[in-house]
């Protein structure tokens, strides 16, 4: 804690003297250091951010195309096939319907009903 | 020698200064890139999966050609034919049906087909209208028996017989508005 206020204390009186020749060179070295030291984090900030999008894209590119959700067709085959031999059922039963013998009547339900 | 060692330092912050426009422009454009490049790969996704969709559609249209054409002649029923149908099936197991009150039915909202609705009557033994039944029933066309009336006829001796009474609903792609 100490140390660190010294510093902050050296740097003030550095920044307030910075007009005397004695100070100068300093306070050049010093705005020098932190302009470096700057630029050096924005560098490495720039390479790490690169190189995550370049990741980031290398990997979608590695996915391949993303997969598109199934929508079903208008027109759904298997429900008309369905539909069709439904349809030739009721033709079938029709042809048979019309074409089967008359058939005696041996269950008709008048024989319990009572006449009027 | 002070000043030329000034201008230099103009000259290099100048430089400096420009060097980092460059790498802020170079940024701007990499993300612009970056943004334009997965537009580009959404439209061609959306594109592809159109274009694979269109495909099956038309496909599917293609192979059910035949398919959809029988389906079109089931349910493009013609009353006057049908109604002549069903008279020369009941004559054709001895029976005749007669036929009346056709009236048109409202059209419900989600159906795409007309549809109207007919009485069926026919008097007779109960084994004939139980045909005459099972051939209403088995119509070849999207008909259904709505209602159904068996009644005994009052009959002074001789065996006995049956009136039969059916309301038929008969859905069509036909005009039937005329």
């Amino acid at each position: 804690m100490k140390k660190r206020s010294h510093i902050f204390a050296s740097i003030r009186e550095t920044f307030s003297r910075r007009r005397e020749p004695g100070y100068m060179n300093m306070f050049a070295d010093v705005f020098w250091d932190a302009l470096l030291l700057l630029g050096i984090v924005v560098v490495l900030c720039a390479w790490v951010v690169g190189g995550m999008e370049f990741l980031s894209v290398l990997n979608e590119l590695n996915q391949g195309a993303p997969a598109q959700q199934e929508v079903p067709l208008p027109l759904n085959t298997q429900q008309l096939t369905s539909i069709l031999e439904a349809i030739q059922a009721r033709q079938s039963a029709f042809q048979s319907a019309v074409s089967q013998p008359a058939q005696p009547d041996p269950y008709d339900p008048a024989i319990s009903v009572p006449q009027k | 020698m002070k000043n030329h060692i000034v201008y230099i330092a103009w000259i290099a912050l100048i430089i400096a200064l420009l060097a980092w426009c460059e790498a802020g422009y170079f940024v701007y454009r990499s993300f612009s890139r970056e943004a334009d490049r997965a537009a580009a790969l959404s439209l061609l996704s959306d594109t592809v999966a159109q274009n694979h969709r269109e495909a099956q559609i038309q496909s599917a249209v293609a192979s059910t050609a035949d398919d959809r054409a029988v389906l079109q002649a089931f349910t493009q029923v013609d009353p006057v034919a049908l109604a002549s149908l069903i008279k020369a099936s009941g004559t054709s197991i001895g029976d005749e049906i007669d036929l009346g009150n056709a009236v048109p039915q409202p059209r419900s909202s989600k159906s795409v087909l007309d549809a109207f609705s007919f009485t069926a009557q026919a008097q007779g033994s109960f084994a004939s209208l139980m045909r005459v039944l099972n051939i209403l029933e088995t119509l070849p066309a999207p008909a259904s028996v709505q209602d159904m009336n068996l009644s005994v006829v009052p009959e002074m001796g001789g065996p006995t017989l049956w009136n039969l009474q059916v309301q038929i609903r008969v859905f069509t792609s036909s005009s039937i508005s005329s």
